[in-house]
Order: C-alpha cells, then sequence, then structure tokens
C-alpha cells in the first residue's frame, strides 16, 4: 500500500510540474484586445479617411497596437495609427504599405497599465482599406438578431512576451473581480488543490484497499443484503 | 432500527470532489459555461417574478434576460468574451468598482423585467427550482453573489453523482471498495463532469438522478423488485423527466428493469429493431441523407471535408471524445491532442477489462438495463441533430449530453478493476486516481490560462 501512495503522490507531483513547465513556456505578447474575431467590416477607408475607437479601457501595459484589414487581394497602403491617452499620452506610429491584408501591427511605444485610450487608424495611401472588428456588448449567438454597428478591433501587445506563470499572481487578482472571493481566497483555494486533492485521495485508497497481509480483498458479495432471486451479475 | 454508515473512503473522495467541484464553481468567471447565462435567467424569473419563462410578445432578446443580467454580462464583459477565445473577460478592477457603483442604482425593478423565453426555456423547472433555493437566500445581495451561490450550491449534486457511482458499482462488483472509490472518483473528478456540476446548469442534478436510477434498475435486475426500490425509481424517474426532457432515454431501462422476467430477449431486439427502421424512414431529409449524417459523423473518411460544415470535422472524435472528456468554458477551451488520445487508450483499455468479464448469456439482462438508455439517448442526439441540420442548419450534439452515462463508465471501470489480481490492485488504483489527480490539474490550468493570462 505504501508503494501505491507514493505512486499516486509521485503522478500528483508529476502533474503539477507539468503545469508549472507548461505555464513557463506559454509565453504571451497580447496584454488586451477588443473587437476579436475580426469577423465584420467597421469601415472601407478611403484615401485620408480616418475611423477611431475610443474609450478603450486597457488594463496591462503595452507597447504596440494591431489591427485587422482587408486589402481585397491588392497590396495594403500605408496607415498612420495614433494613440491617445486620457493622461495626455499621445503617440503615432505609421503601417508601411505592401502588406497583403490580414494583421497589421504599429509599434506606438510605452502605454502604462490601466490606460484609456482611443485608437485611430488614417489610411494615407491612394488605395481602399477595410477595417475589421465585431459589435461591441453582444454575444456571438446573438449577432444575427441585434443592429448594433461594427467597431474596429484592436490588439494591444507587448514588447516582450510574459510567460503565464509570470503573471499568476495577476491571474488570482483578475480572477477575483466579479465573485464574492477576494484573491486571498483563491489563493488558500489553489493551495489547496494542489496538496489538498491528492492528499484526500491517498486517504480514500488506503482507507479502501485491503492491507497486503489479509490476504485477497473482500469477496464480491452484495453490498448490504444477499440476493433476493437468482440473477444475473456482471462481472463476478 | 439499522443504520447506515457512510463507509469512510467515500467519505475521502466526496470531500475531495468537494475540494474539486469548489474549485471549478469559484475559477471559472461568471456565464462562461454552456447557456448558464439562460440558465440563470430562468432561475431569476422563477424566484423574482413566482412563474416560468413565458413569450410575453417581447422581441426574444429583449425579454430572455433581466436589465440587472444584461447590465452584469456587460460590465463583467462576459458579452464581449463569451465562447471567443481571443478574448478575455473584465480584468479591469476599475470595471468592477464601475459595477459596483451601477449596481448600486439600478431599480428593484430591474431584476424583474426579464421572463421571456430564452435558450432554456423548454426545460421542465425541475432543477430551476431548485437552483432558485440559493437565489432566494442571497436575494439581498449582488448578482454575482447570486450565481456563485447558485454554483457552489449545485456543487453537492456532483457528490451525489459519486455516491450514485459508487452504489451502482457495489451492485455490481460487491463490496470492493477500491473499485467502488475509482467508480466514483471517475464520475466526480472526470473534469468534464466536475466544470459542468460546478456551474449553474440542470445537467448538474440530471447525472446523479440518472446514477441512482441506474443503481435501482441494477439492483431490481439481481435482486427482484421490492416495492421501495420499486417506488424510488418511478420518482427518480419523474424527478429526472421533470429537469431534462432527455431523460426519456432513461425509460426503456427502467421498463426493461421492471420486466425483464416476462420479456424475452428477441422481443427487445425486435422492438429496437423496428424503432430504428421507424426512425430512420421518419427522420427529417430521409433515411439516406440521416445514413450519410451517421456517415460523418463516425467516419474520418470525410474529415475536413465534410459537406456538412455544421459539424466538427470528425464529430466522433472532435464532439463525443474531447466534450466527453474536457471542453471547458463554452467549449472553446480544449487540451492538447495527446491529452484526449491518452483519455481515448484509457477508455478502450477499461472497456476491454470489463467486457472480458462479461457473459452474455449470463449478464445481457443486467447489460440492457444500460445499453437500451444508452443507445435511446445517442439515438436520441443524432435524430435531434439531424432534425437541427435540416429545419436550422445548425448542429446540436455536444459532448456533456452523454454525461448521465458516466456511472455507466465508472462502473465499467469497477468491473475491469475488479479482475486484476490482488498484488496488481493498489497501484492500479493509484495510477487511476493519479491520472484523475492530473487530467484536474491540467484542466483546472487551461481554464485558468484562457481567462486570466
Amino acid at each position: 500500500m505504501r508503494r501505491a501512495l507514493v505512486l499516486l503522490a509521485a503522478l500528483a507531483v508529476a502533474g503539477a510540474l507539468a503545469v508549472v513547465a507548461v505555464a513557463a513556456g506559454d509565453e504571451r505578447v497580447v496584454a488586451h484586445a477588443v473587437g476579436l474575431p475580426a469577423i465584420g467590416p467597421a469601415a472601407r477607408l478611403a484615401q485620408g479617411e480616418q475611423l477611431c475607437r475610443t474609450g478603450i479601457d486597457v488594463p496591462v501595459g503595452f507597447e504596440r497596437v494591431r489591427v485587422v484589414t482587408i486589402t481585397g487581394g491588392r497590396a495594403g497602403p500605408p496607415l498612420a495609427v495614433t494613440v491617445r491617452s486620457r493622461a495626455g499620452r499621445t503617440a503615432r506610429a505609421r503601417i508601411a504599405a505592401g502588406y497583403p491584408g490580414g494583421t497589421v501591427e504599429a509599434r506606438v511605444g510605452a502605454f502604462p497599465a490601466e490606460s484609456v485610450v482611443s485608437v485611430c487608424v488614417r489610411n494615407l495611401g491612394v488605395r481602399e482599406v477595410v477595417m475589421l472588428g465585431l459589435p461591441p456588448g453582444v454575444l456571438l449567438g446573438d449577432l444575427g438578431d441585434v443592429n448594433v454597428p461594427v467597431e474596429m478591433a484592436v490588439v494591444f501587445v507587448r514588447d516582450r512576451p510574459v510567460s503565464t506563470l509570470g503573471q499568476v499572481p495577476a491571474m488570482m487578482r483578475r480572477a477575483a473581480l466579479f465573485k464574492p472571493v477576494p484573491a486571498g481566497v483563491l489563493w488558500a483555494l489553489l493551495a489547496l488543490v494542489v496538496v489538498g486533492l491528492p492528499a484526500l485521495l491517498a486517504g480514500a485508497l488506503r482507507a479502501a484497499e485491503p492491507a497486503p497481509a489479509g490476504g485477497a480483498p473482500a469477496p464480491a458479495a452484495a453490498e448490504s443484503e444477499p440476493s433476493r432471486a437468482e440473477a444475473p451479475a456482471a462481472g463476478r | 432500527m439499522r443504520t447506515t454508515r457512510v463507509p469512510v473512503p467515500l467519505r475521502w473522495l466526496v470531500a475531495a470532489v468537494l475540494l474539486a467541484g469548489v474549485s471549478w464553481a469559484l475559477l471559472v468567471p461568471p456565464w462562461q459555461a454552456p447557456d448558464e447565462d439562460a440558465h440563470f435567467a430562468y432561475v431569476q424569473t422563477i424566484a423574482e417574478l413566482g412563474r416560468l419563462p413565458h413569450d410575453d410578445g417581447r422581441r426574444a432578446l429583449d425579454a430572455a434576460k433581466s436589465t440587472e443580467q444584461d447590465r452584469a454580462e456587460l460590465a463583467s464583459g462576459y458579452r464581449d468574451s463569451g465562447q471567443r477565445i481571443e478574448m478575455r473577460p473584465q480584468w479591469d478592477p476599475r470595471a468592477a468598482a464601475r459595477w459596483k457603483a451601477e449596481a448600486a442604482t439600478l431599480p428593484a425593478s430591474a431584476r424583474k423585467d426579464g421572463g421571456g423565453v430564452g435558450r432554456a426555456g423548454g426545460n421542465p423547472p425541475g432543477y430551476y427550482l431548485y437552483a432558485a433555493i440559493p437565489y432566494l437566500a442571497g436575494s439581498s445581495a449582488g448578482i454575482f453573489d447570486r450565481l456563485y451561490l447558485m454554483r457552489l450550491w449545485s456543487v453537492p449534486l456532483l457528490c451525489l453523482l459519486v455516491v450514485s457511482g459508487w452504489l451502482l458499482a457495489g451492485e455490481l462488483v460487491g463490496r470492493d471498495r477500491t473499485a467502488q472509490l475509482l467508480a466514483g472518483a471517475v464520475c466526480g473528478l472526470a473534469p468534464m463532469a466536475t466544470f459542468v456540476s460546478a456551474t449553474v446548469s440542470p445537467d448538474a442534478l440530471i447525472y446523479p438522478l440518472w446514477g441512482f436510477a441506474f443503481w435501482l434498475c441494477a439492483r431490481i435486475v439481481r435482486r427482484g423488485p421490492a416495492r421501495r426500490e420499486v417506488v424510488a425509481l418511478l420518482l427518480l424517474v419523474v424527478c429526472a423527466l421533470a429537469v431534462k426532457p432527455v431523460s426519456v432515454a432513461l425509460l426503456p431501462g427502467v421498463l426493461w428493469a421492471l420486466a425483464w422476467r416476462r420479456i424475452p430477449l428477441r422481443a427487445v431486439a425486435a422492438v429496437v429493431g423496428l424503432a430504428v427502421v421507424v426512425a430512420t424512414l421518419a427522420v427529417p431529409g430521409g433515411p439516406r441523407r440521416f445514413l450519410s449524417y451517421l456517415w460523418q459523423f463516425y467516419v474520418p473518411v470525410d474529415a475536413g471535408t465534410n459537406v456538412l460544415p455544421q459539424l466538427a470535422p470528425w464529430p466522433l472524435r472532435d464532439t463525443w471524445l474531447e466534450g466527453t472528456v474536457g471542453a471547458f468554458g463554452w467549449l472553446e477551451i480544449r487540451l492538447p491532442w495527446w491529452f484526449y488520445a491518452a483519455a481515448a487508450a484509457v477508455i478502450v483499455v477499461v472497456a476491454v477489462g470489463a467486457l472480458r468479464r462479461i457473459d452474455l448469456r449470463r449478464d445481457a439482462p443486467l447489460l440492457l438495463v444500460f445499453a437500451l438508455p444508452a443507445f435511446a439517448l445517442i439515438a436520441g442526439l443524432h435524430l435531434t441533430e439531424e432534425w437541427f441540420l435540416v429545419r436550422q442548419r445548425s448542429g446540436f450534439t455536444q459532448g456533456r449530453y452523454l454525461l448521465p452515462l458516466l456511472p455507466v463508465a465508472g462502473a465499467a471501470v469497477a468491473v475491469a478493476f475488479a479482475a486484476l489480481p490482488v498484488r496488481r490492485r493498489a497501484p492500479v488504483a493509484a495510477v487511476g486516481l493519479g491520472l484523475l489527480v492530473i487530467a484536474q490539474f491540467a484542466s483546472l490550468a487551461a481554464v485558468a490560462g484562457r481567462f486570466y493570462a
């Protein structure tokens, strides 16, 4: 029995370590996003036209922004991307012409966490470009039943990726929002699950499996009372 | 008077499952589980308006949820992130503070202006009456407090599922505590079951009701019908029908359990065959189309070039396997492919181990207790999906719809395990429990990574 308990503990430790290893290698550059998946046209920008999305709460710091375009299979026009924060910082960046459509990225410099920003995209070229996005505040399943205008998708990106493991303290704070428990309770629960779940199962196993000295396990008798009738039984 | 003592291993197991269930309940963001928003709205209608949801002439989308729920869904980021793997729910503490201020200004009527027929409107009220208890107990609290109270109130149902799996295994393999432990652990710690049972969902109540029904059916077949058990079984079936109409699939197994001595096996085979022929002929779209659908569902030859784009590329794998083993959130969170491959291998090993212990001639009456509801459930799901494909051009089936059969899967584990030589029992049980722990860790981590990283 002791070997079995060690085996169970070893598997639990291996499982926990595997999760830690995967989390350490899971590096993420996206800090925040609005309007994804970008499946609807927010605007068709002709030469000189501009599209803005305003009042975006960005809870995490970022250095780049991405927008999603359609260029009709031709080389995309140059775009000017302007990011303004309510704190007064303004950054401009240019996306060079020639991209094939899809996601394009502009480096706008560092904006701190908890910025409220507006993002504007201006077409600096001659050819049209379509900016894609999704209606805000609408469940995917309800898209066909509402008449909410599509807003441009904007993805806020970090310069350097952050591993999921490195985000665990922040994840706990995020997980506690809109819940009746503080982050401390979630930390305690995490510890309880990692240690307690295998420990409780080990306790169950120890209580269930008869000691080897006792020989074979209990005979395959009925749970609590004898059969009232001759009847089939699987696995007897 | 005889008293029933709860076996010690079962106590430990229930404590472990309780811990896992509470963790799932508190980890998953508001409404980020299949149809949880619709189930919440149903409960709110019962609790606030004292009636069932019904069509009151308003547009369905406007009437399905209260203003309070609408606003809370927007504030928490559910509306912008549900089903969208690219998006996260609201992370910003300022948004949470804004919601608190907004919630304080909402009038009492903001809870009462839902009441329409939402996605859950077709369900009977059984589970929703149960879930209304924590809603009413927390009626003075905020909407998120009420939602999480309802989730936590569902977790004991998961423990009942464990007990049903334990009892069913005990009926099949006798007083073999380790085999029963494994059966109960499969019921309570299979990640998809833990996830669904820790949300606001009638499925949480359906699983244990089916589990206890299977247990009583097995008892009645093995020991003969005792009045107390027959009454309890019929009550369970009524309760299950009052929770979800799909429980009608239990009826063939229940009828068989009550009358198997009077029904020849040939008659059962004839009825099943006739039902298959009639269903195939009557299904919308006709038999040829239905057979084509089944072919594409189960056979991977057409994978990726499916002529039914509403289906996953290979539904046997993508819907049945992955959706049963673990597909979280609104099913958008999947684990790595090798996780499902390993799960499939374990399922095959268990199935082979259990089947090797079965003597068809001897065990047929007992097997039909499980096989008839399983067949009725799966056939019903396919017929319903074909109806949806033809009439609404959308898919229907999800892996979690098979989870009422989880106690049978647990029983199969117990039957296979009970055949092991003594020296192998403890290590095999340890490996089984260890794999469930790993599955829980991996699943919880995947959910945390999807929503909070």
